[in-house]
């Protein structure tokens, strides 16, 4: 037959205890016993699941992009003679071609014959030789240089008549500044 | 007497609470062991303040202290009764409210002096008792007074019940004997009919208890057992022997020389 549950006693861990059939504590050693191993199984457990961690994040570490190492520039002694002469090949690589080749062909008219154009970089300056009929042609066209914004100062160096040439041609340098952009 | 030191692994306290006084009885739980009666206070239950006065004499060489105590009360101190679950009950409220309408309708007290406490069912009648909320709160008052640990109170009918609960036969009516009153559980089948408690008579023999059960079957309106467990202590005269049985009769204990206070303390060890 089952138990009669009829009982006044107030609700307690040690009613519930004391209702607990006492023939449970014969199972206390094997319990016990079987904690042993569980223990032992818990414990292995946490280690394995900690190297675990550790392998995923030596594995995450390895999967990621390596970081980009910039190299130290290497400190290379230059020479001021050689250090002169790279920063004179770079003014004249940054010459403004295009703007001094469109300021002169604006300005240049038919009657004049350019021969020559040395620009210089470092002054910013052009030297133009150039040829005329006469010399009113060269004032002319000297003017018309000095007319243009691009040029800042416009200064005859030398003219000669050629008298070699039959038609004798007026040849003419002139030296051209331009503004610093 | 013998003195109690720390409460040992296994063994608990069982408290008699009668009318007429107290018994403290010490049993262990495991290992087996006999019951051991440790002392006995007789008193007037209904005095004021007679658990308060008396647990003090019953324990004064006792340090029980952290004792597990299992109270048992003695029937005449509580009522007992069968109660039919309503049809259709389908929560735990309306099995409570049952047992009250019908704790009201079989005794007439009020509910509110009465602590109701039901081997509670839903589908088969149950057994239900009351015990007085006075008398459980002046336990739990010396509870906390002295120390030790209510773990158990239940009536002494029901102690004995759950104690022969592995002998019992499906289907036999069940009884205590104790102080003069024969406490019966009748059964139709396996569900629980009512429980009746009746004066035995001085000089009562194995026929005062056949036509004893034949008018409780008759006024229960159930068909007489055939069987009948008594624990307690029952005359011996009442066994069953042969040729004469109308139902048999089975004595659970043997008579003993325990006095009837720690008798009561006893009951519930299991046997």
């Amino acid at each position: 037959m089952k138990r009669t549950r009829i009982d006044f006693a107030p609700p307690g861990l040690r009613r519930t205890v004391f209702r607990a059939p006492p023939t449970l504590i014969y199972a206390l050693p094997g319990v016990l016993t079987l904690c042993i191993p569980a223990l032992f199984m818990t414990q292995s457990y946490f280690e394995q699941q900690e190297e675990v961690r550790d392998l995923q994040a030596a594995l995450a570490a390895r999967s990621a992009p390596a970081p980009v190492a910039t190299p130290p520039a290497p400190k290379v002694a230059v020479a001021p003679a050689q250090a002169g002469a790279v920063n004179a090949a770079i003014l004249q690589l940054n010459l403004p071609w295009r703007d001094l080749a469109a300021a002169l062909g604006e300005a240049t008219p038919n009657t004049i014959a350019l021969l020559a154009l040395e620009p210089d970089a470092k002054r910013r300056t052009v030297r133009i030789s150039a040829e005329a009929r006469s010399s009113d042609e060269m004032l002319a066209y000297i003017t018309r240089l000095q007319a243009e914004e691009w040029f800042s100062s416009v200064v005859l160096l030398r003219h000669e008549v050629m008298e070699q040439d039959p038609n004798r041609p007026l040849r003419f340098q002139v030296s051209v500044q331009w503004e610093a952009s | 007497m013998r003195r109690l030191h720390f409460p040992p692994i296994g063994q608990a306290l069982r408290l008699g609470v009668a009318a007429n006084g107290l018994a403290l009885v010490k049993h262990r739980r495991l290992f087996g062991g006999a019951p051991l009666a440790l002392s006995e206070q007789p008193l007037d239950l209904f005095a004021p303040d007679a658990l308060a006065l008396g647990l003090p004499m019953l324990f004064s060489d006792l340090p029980v202290k952290g004792w597990p105590v299992s109270v048992v009360l003695a029937d005449e101190l509580v009522r007992m009764w069968q109660v039919p679950p309503p049809p259709g009950a389908t929560r735990m409220g309306d099995l409570e409210a049952a047992a009250a309408l019908r704790f009201q309708h079989l005794f007439g007290a009020a509910g509110a002096e009465w602590k109701i406490s039901a081997d509670w069912d839903a589908v088969d009648p149950f057994l239900a008792a009351a015990a007085p909320v006075a008398l459980l709160d002046a336990l739990a008052e010396a509870a906390r007074e002295h120390g030790f640990h209510l773990v158990e109170i239940s009536p002494q009918f029901v102690a004995a019940m759950n104690a022969w609960r592995r002998e019992r036969r499906s289907g036999a009516w069940f009884g205590l004997v104790h102080g003069g009153v024969l406490s019966l559980a009748a059964y139709d089948g396996r569900k629980l009919a009512a429980v009746r408690s009746a004066p035995i008579p001085a000089g009562a023999d194995r026929d005062w208890l056949d036509s004893h059960i034949a008018r409780e079957a008759l006024r229960v309106g159930i068909a007489r057992p055939e069987r009948l467990q008594l624990s307690g202590a029952a005359p011996g005269a009442w066994a069953s022997s042969p040729g004469r049985l109308k139902f048999a009769c089975t004595l659970l204990e043997q008579a003993d020389e325990w006095s009837e206070l720690a008798r009561l303390a006893r009951t519930g060890v299991p046997a």
